[in-house]
């Protein structure tokens, strides 16, 4: 038995063993009362303007001047007393008079909202010893959108938030932790709860908090899991101080940007002929044709179409309906969520009789978290989550007819014929208007179950601080796939004869699958110990993990491990973390599975030194500092790589022997394993600081990291001579070193407050080691370079005539150059001298990729009264892309950009693009820098507007709170970027992508 | 809870969890591991079987398995659609054999030692597998080494001598190992084919037929020789037989005997491939098939040594997106052959077209050829599937417009059975051919005439070649290097897109015929009939070849993965 085995079987005869040592407890019975009392600080002063609230009860007040206080509840309620900048107290009512309520005034970052989430735990902001970012989603923007990702978009330091979707239920996301340190791209993994799950389609009203974990001393804890970053997301969880049922209804609009910009009819004719001329061929349309393009007199022969225009709204409709109740008293607690979403899509004309064949997205949230003490010692908690995603889309999928609108040419045929059939051609067979009436639709519905199952047996009995901690959980999900089916013919009547095409058939059911049948147990289970020993602190935990992910056609996957770490602090002054896994992965061979991966980090509060005491300009000073190491299992590649499998081929492969020409059955080697496989291990070194001025009012977080990522998998370079592939080996190592800050500051002025926050992350990185470079010349090497930089060829310029192209290197190897082609500039040949060629040697490696590596973000909130106005903002620097496809867009590649923009003798001096063709296009389609452009860009993510209704006028209605909020979300973007085209998801609206998107939205929240 | 029931309960769980197999510890199902198939004689006998996989085994390999072929970096034909679609061609027309994507360097290089591998897992394995009566282990053995001959002969062929290896290494043995001198290679080969003969030789074998394989009656005679003499066998046809091991062993030594080898011209080298020659010969094993044109379409024939068993092809892949231009419902037409290769065919009287009496007409150039011509080659005014090709200016089949049509005016009947058009949907037999009966009755002649000059052996064998396909015999009365040039000619037309010319012409060291000029033929359409000129190509499709050449360079990538170790060839 090994030992992540061991430590789950110990814990759970532990458990079985404590259930029968614990206590029941049981009130007597109660009345009601006037109970009254007194709220002073520790120096015994009154203490004006706390809370004081019974529990699950609608009663609530504030101390007056001399901190006293009288209400009228039940004995045996239980009053909770807050005040800002205090910890929270509770007392049982029993006394009917004169109780003397004391607060403590609570330090420094270890007050009631200073909890950050760590793996299995909570501590308070200042025992906090390595980097991470902790972001409560109670500042989040109340905005209809499918994706959470999109509304965390630059609020949180060294998280960076791509989109690169728009579709209904697909307006997917990246999420990066400190940019990029491997050959590839890999976004962070997301734990809910504890585990690995999918967060982006959960409600934002179920989530509590966002951790971000980024060195080694928060990551070492997840051992191979953690090689990308970790965001651990936690859900609302009931509480006994606070109990409230909340109303969210929200409505908006999604409006249409950036969408391609096609051709008249005319214009395409013309640009069609300009670029037959330019290879070396008739004019297709003749004079007769071009008229009729521009007086449109007979739109049958001479069609004249703008698909976009004719098939897609400007607008459509999006809405979300929350409904939450949380509360609970000191045995039982809950938080319970309804949500629905709706999202519609921008297809015109898409709703017929017999359906509605629009793209859309409707989802149903559901959560239930329920925490329950069974009695003193042991708490049981169950947290379920469900949702059910339906996704509609036309019969041909949304991006086939994106497609079809974006590049059919404007005069391809008519819609409708003249005797009402739908036009079409030998080339061009999708009828746009067939394509969402006569195509039927699809849906299909993802059923997500998400639960969890929590236990806590304390063993003080032992023991004090020492607990046993279960949590497992059981996640299943599964896609049903449906819809209706139909087919239209489409019709010629231009040709010589008619012609038709494709074949008519009736409505009927497409056939109904199931599948991404799915299913994730995780259980995390062992001992926690949380004590405080006079000015002593510590807090240790030992777990052992297992996960497995199972579907049904595929083997199950799996990894298991242990992990623990105690931190030790002293006088709330000095801290010091111990953080460790060791860590396995069924990826590598027995014998060196598992990985330990340690990590150290301490902090020191230096305002607590008597050198240093916090004073009105200097409030608090801490600082971090940590190194350890974390791995990833999740290198790429096959599955058990280090395994030599032969492969028994039943059907086929063997070669032919005899007459009958029969295919035999085989059996071949058919890959070597590498019985050295194993992890990426990341070392990260991280130095940060916590600084708070003027009276805690502003705050500034800052850390410098450095980080090696080694055994990053690169081609093998082992000689053919072996006579098979070796797939990868653990060779390549990446340096990435980047400085974060982030920083903030509030203040009440009377009734004004305003708060500002602001982020920032600067990366970089380097490829120290790859396989694969040797011979080829140095100014291709990806060694030195930024992991992800371009090779491309240098341009200089477009051939403005025939005698510059004679006179310049032979570019004949992109096959046909004529004056209007891209020029370009002579780097090198096999011997790394210019060679007079243009080839493949002419190619350099620029330090140029799509990630940026400086990001940043924004946001301002001020509130006068009940009128409140947030804005947030994000921002990219460094971030290249190739403009290629984009400006090369449409169909044959012709829009307005470029016609407007392309090179013709009489525009030799003007173009910015090179001329038209059809055919022989290599050079200018060649990845060079011609069309690298920056695509930094400042957007302003999200802009709100909220007045809330005075409390007075609510009270008679039962009523807590009501907002009203108009917002917006991706309103604004500045960039330099002039194409049309979205810096953050350029494709959007062209090739076959959807649009990009702008929310509106109004809102209203009411809290019970 | 008493003590006693909690430490139950904690046992049990402890059993429970322990018991199960390590909890990473995966069986992923599918695969299988080298025990499962060595302890399996079936499975072992695929997998020497698997080893056929790697030969190079059909014409067109260039790309996608059914594009380009040596005959297009010489003077039998072209790719059309020349640089830019068609690198695989051009890179070594434009001598850049370093590039990574000249297949027949880098791709070759691979494969054969992909191969070789095989071969040498099995041998390794040969006396661990639990074989029963169904197998033979020593034919195995047999086919093996002949396997490893032919591999490496290919290797040999190209870069001269390379890395040998008999056994398969693993991934903890040093592989950075110095080439092995061309001798020592070409001596490892004949070794191995020495061995696989005295196998051939000696074997007796009972096949679950009941039919016995014995050195009389081999592989392929179980399937041709007539009942009843012996029952048909058709399951073995196209393994590789003692007359495959000896054609294997003649051609290395005709390479070992030529120019490239052999600059001293030593007598006793092209003796020795001579008698390699003769001894298939006196073997009495194979005569030529009767009709020359119908040579690639035989299910069995005595003219075949070895062949890739390979059943009728459906219309695609080679056919029409390498050798059917889209006029005759094709993609692509990319093998068009050259008016030089066209010039080599002599009239039907045995004169060459410029010799004086030939009867040759330029204007009519395509009359009383010899018959091969007509067996080998599409040209202007065929008729051909119903109609008439049309090669002239504004031709249905020519169309300098489009990429993929011919640029000679010619195409490749030989690799264009008259079956093959669009919508065609039956298909016949075209065999790639190891090694035939007509090539070592040639290799005899031009080994004979190098030893001891134009003697009436020589005058024998290369006639009955003609004889066959038609023509005359030889003049008598021909110098020795008259006749080395009319055996050159005849190789040339004979084994015209047999994937042989360019190798003749590397061993010969012919740089000449590579470097010339490569032509096209002009034909414009008259009211009476139509005007032929021979024109040179364009530059495009004209050949860089340097002396280098000769000798393939390593793969650029081989070297440098070598730490220093493995040395390139001279003059790369």
């Amino acid at each position: 038995m090994n030992a992540p085995q061991k430590i789950i079987s110990l814990f759970l005869s532990f458990l079985i063993t404590c259930n029968q040592l614990s206590l029941h407890a049981q009130g007597t019975k109660n009345f009601t009362n006037t109970f009254s009392g007194t709220v002073k600080d520790e120096n015994k002063k009154p203490l004006a303007g706390a809370s004081v609230e019974i529990q699950e009860k609608n009663t609530m007040l504030l101390t007056d001047a001399n901190g006293k206080f009288s209400l009228i509840a039940e004995t045996k309620d239980i009053a909770i007393i807050k005040k800002e900048g205090y910890l929270t107290t509770q007392l049982v009512l029993d006394a009917l008079s004169d109780m003397n309520i004391e607060l403590t005034l609570a330090i420094t970052d270890a007050g009631e909202d200073d909890n950050v989430v760590i793996p299995f735990g909570v501590r308070k902001k200042r025992e906090i010893t390595s980097a991470m970012s902790s972001y409560q989603t109670a500042g989040l923007p109340q905005i209809p959108l499918s994706n959470l990702f999109n509304s965390l978009a630059g609020r949180i330091s060294g998280l960076y938030i791509q989109q690169t979707d728009n579709r209904p239920g697909n307006d997917n996301a990246n999420m990066y932790v400190r940019g990029r340190s491997s050959y590839g791209s890999a976004g962070a993994r997301i734990l809910v709860d504890g585990v690995l799950r999918d967060f982006q389609d959960m409600d934002l009203n179920e989530i509590e908090s966002i951790t971000v974990l980024k060195d080694a001393a928060a990551l070492a804890y997840y051992g191979l899991s953690a090689g990308h970053g970790i965001v651990l997301v936690t859900t609302k969880k009931g509480s006994a101080v606070r109990s409230a049922i909340n109303v969210d209804v929200q409505g908006g609009i999604q409006q249409v940007d950036n969408i391609i910009k096609p051709l008249s009819s005319y214009q395409f004719a013309n640009l069609y002929n300009e670029a037959r001329l330019n290879d070396n061929n008739a004019i297709t349309y003749d004079t007769a044709a071009l008229n009729g393009y521009q007086n449109s007199r007979d739109l049958f022969k001479y069609p004249v179409n703008n698909y976009t225009d004719q098939f897609l709204k400007k607008n459509s409709a999006i809405q979300r309906y929350v409904l939450s109740a949380e509360g609970g008293n000191n045995t039982l607690r809950y938080f319970i969520l309804l949500s629905y979403f709706d999202q519609q899509g921008i297809l015109k004309g898409a709703n017929n009789n017999d359906f509605n064949s629009n793209t859309g997205f409707k989802r149903f949230n559901f959560r239930g978290n329920i925490d329950f003490d069974v009695n003193k010692n042991l708490v049981i908690s169950l947290y379920a989550g469900g949702r059910s995603e339906n996704r509609l889309n036309p019969g041909d999928g949304i991006n086939a007819f994106l497609s079809t609108l974006y590049n059919t040419p404007p005069n391809a045929f008519p819609i409708r014929n003249a005797n009402g059939s739908y036009g079409g051609t030998t080339d061009y067979r999708n009828n746009p208007l067939g394509m969402i009436t006569d195509r039927g639709y699809t849906s299909a519905i993802d059923r997500v179950l998400l639960t969890s199952v929590v236990a806590k047996q304390k063993l003080d009995f032992w023991l004090r601080g020492l607990s046993a901690n279960i949590n497992f959980s059981y996640d299943a999900s599964g896609t049903y796939s449906a819809g209706l089916n139909r087919d239209y013919e489409i019709y010629d009547f231009n040709g010589a004869a008619p012609q038709l095409f494709r074949t008519k058939t009736p409505l009927g059911y497409r056939s109904a699958a199931f599948t991404n049948n799915n299913r994730r147990n995780e259980l995390w289970a062992g001992f926690d110990f949380d004590r405080n020993f006079g000015n002593h602190s510590i807090q240790a935990s030992v777990k052992g993990q297992r996960y497995v992910n199972a579907s049904p056609e595929r083997l199950d996957f799996r990894s298991q491990g242990i992990s623990a770490r105690a931190d030790y602090g002293f006088r709330n002054k000095y801290y010091i973390g111990l953080v460790s896994s060791y860590s396995g992965s069924e990826n590598f061979p027995p014998g060196s599975r598992y990985g330990f991966f340690p990590a150290a980090s301490a902090g020191w509060v230096v305002t607590e030194e008597r050198f240093l005491k916090a004073g009105n300009l200097l409030s608090y000073l801490k600082l971090r500092g940590s190194y350890g190491s974390a791995g990833n299992s999740e290198i790429g590649g096959n599955r058990f790589p280090f395994e030599s499998f032969y492969a028994r081929n039943t059907g086929g492969g063997g070669y032919t022997f005899g007459t009958g020409f029969s295919g035999t059955p085989s059996a071949n080697e058919s890959s070597l394993g590498n019985p050295l496989i194993t992890w990426e291990t990341i070392k990260t070194t991280d130095i940060g600081l916590e600084l708070k001025l003027f009276k805690n009012a502003f705050y500034l977080s800052a850390d410098v990291y450095k980080a090696r990522r080694s055994g990053i998998l690169t081609d093998a370079i082992i000689p053919s001579i072996l006579g098979q592939t070796l797939g990868t080996v653990n060779q390549g190592i990446v340096d990435s070193k980047g400085i974060e800050f982030d920083l903030g500051y509030s203040k009440h002025l009377g009734k004004f407050n305003i708060s500002l926050n602001g982020n920032i992350i600067l990366t970089t990185d380097k490829i120290i080691s790859q396989n694969g470079q040797d011979g080829i010349p140095d100014y291709q090497k990806t060694i030195g370079k930024v992991s992800g930089s371009s090779l491309i060829f240098l341009s200089d310029g477009l051939f403005n005539d025939q005698a510059l192209i004679n006179a310049s290197p032979s570019q004949a190897f992109f096959g046909r150059i004529i004056p209007g082609d891209v020029k370009y500039k002579d780097v090198g040949s096999v011997n790394g001298k210019p060679d007079g060629i243009i080839d493949n040697f002419d190619r350099v490696r620029v330090n140029k990729r799509d990630l940026p590596n400086v990001y940043y973000g924004f946001g301002t909130t001020l509130a006068y009264k009940v009128i409140d106005f947030s804005t947030q903002w994000q921002g990219v620097k460094g971030r290249t892309i190739d403009i290629q496809g984009l400006v090369n867009s449409g169909p044959f590649s012709f829009n307005q950009e470029i016609y407007n923009r392309r090179w013709t003798p009489a525009t030799a001096t003007t173009a910015v693009y090179p001329r038209v063709g059809l055919t022989d296009r290599g050079n200018n389609t060649a990845g060079s820098d011609f069309w690298r452009r920056s695509a930094d860009f400042l957007r302003l993510k999200y802009i709100e507007v909220g007045v809330s209704l005075p409390e007075a006028f609510l009270k008679k209605y039962h009523i807590k709170r009501t907002r009203f909020y108009l917002g917006g979300f991706n309103m604004l973007t500045i960039t330099k970027l002039d194409l049309g085209v979205d810096p953050e998801i350029p494709g959007a609206g062209r090739g076959d992508q959807y649009p990009y998107l702008k929310t509106y939205s109004v809102g209203l929240r009411t809290t019970f | 809870m008493t003590f006693p029931i909690k430490l139950f309960i904690f046992t049990i769980f402890v059993i429970l969890t322990s018991c199960k197999k390590e909890f990473l510890q995966r069986d992923p199902g599918a695969p299988i591991t080298s025990d499962n198939v060595f302890s399996d004689p079936v499975l072992a006998s695929r997998f020497a079987d698997n080893a056929f996989n790697y030969t190079l085994d059909d014409f067109g390999r260039m790309s996608q398995g059914y594009k380009g072929t040596t005959g297009q970096f010489c003077d039998e034909a072209i790719a059309s659609a020349a640089a830019d679609s068609y690198p695989f061609v051009s890179v070594i027309t434009t001598g850049k054999l370093l590039d990574p994507t000249a297949t027949d360097v880098a791709g070759v290089y691979t494969r054969m030692y992909q191969g070789i591998r095989n071969v040498n897992v099995m041998l390794s394995k040969m006396d661990s597998v639990p074989w029963t009566s169904l197998q033979n282990p020593n034919l195995i053995k047999a086919q093996m080494l002949f396997l490893r001959s032919m591999y490496y002969f290919e290797l040999v062929k190209r870069f001269g001598g390379v890395v040998l290896l008999d056994k398969a290494p693993g991934l903890a043995d040093n592989i950075d190992l110095p080439r092995n001198t061309y001798d020592e290679t070409v001596n490892f080969i004949l070794k191995d084919l020495d061995e696989a003969e005295k196998i051939f030789t000696t074997e007796v074998f009972t096949l679950p037929s009941g039919l016995v394989y014995s050195p009389d009656v081999d592989w392929n005679e179980l399937t041709l020789v007539p009942p009843p003499a012996q029952a048909k066998s058709s399951s073995n046809y196209g393994r590789p037989t003692t007359g495959g091991v000896r054609a294997l062993r003649l051609r290395l030594l005709m390479l070992d005997a030529s120019p490239l080898r052999n600059p001293a011209g030593t007598a006793a080298k092209w003796r020795k491939a001579a008698d390699a020659a003769k001894v298939i010969i006196n073997s009495n094993r194979y005569s030529l098939l009767p009709n020359y044109s119908a040579l690639l379409n035989q299910s069995s024939s005595f003219e075949y040594i070895m062949i890739k068993v390979r059943g009728p092809r459906s219309f695609g892949g080679i056919l029409s997106d390498f050798i059917v231009p889209p006029s005759s419902g094709g993609a692509q037409g990319l093998l068009n052959p050259t008016q030089n290769h066209v010039d080599l065919y002599e009239m039907n009287n045995g004169k060459a077209i410029n010799e004086p009496g030939s009867g040759y007409n330029p204007q009519d150039p395509y009359k009383n050829r010899d018959p091969r011509f007509y067996s080998n080659l599409i040209y202007n005014d065929l008729t051909w599937q119903t109609r008439k090709i049309q090669m002239y200016d504004g031709g249905t089949d020519y169309q300098p417009a489009a990429a993929s049509t011919t640029r000679t005016r010619y195409y490749c009947r030989k690799l264009w059975p008259e079956i093959y058009k669009g919508g065609t949907t039956q298909g016949v037999l075209m065999n790639f051919i190891f090694f035939r009966y007509g090539e070592v009755l040639l290799n005899y002649a031009e080994a004979l005439n190098e030893a001891d000059g134009p003697i009436s052996d020589v005058y024998t064998y290369v006639n009955q070649i003609r004889k066959r396909a038609g023509m005359p015999d030889l003049p008598t009365g021909l110098t020795k290097d008259q006749m080395r040039a009319r055996i050159h000619n005849e190789r040339a037309v004979e084994f015209a897109f047999e994937e042989i010319r360019w190798w003749d012409l590397l061993r010969w060291k012919d740089a000449e015929t590579i470097k010339a000029t490569v032509n096209a033929m002009n034909v414009v359409k008259t009211a009476t009939g139509f005007t032929y000129n021979v024109v040179p190509l364009p530059a495009l499709y004209q050949r860089d070849f340097t002396p280098r050449m000769f000798i393939y360079p390593i793969p650029r990538a081989e070297i440098d993965k070598s730490n220093g170790i493995m040395k390139q060839n001279d003059g790369w």
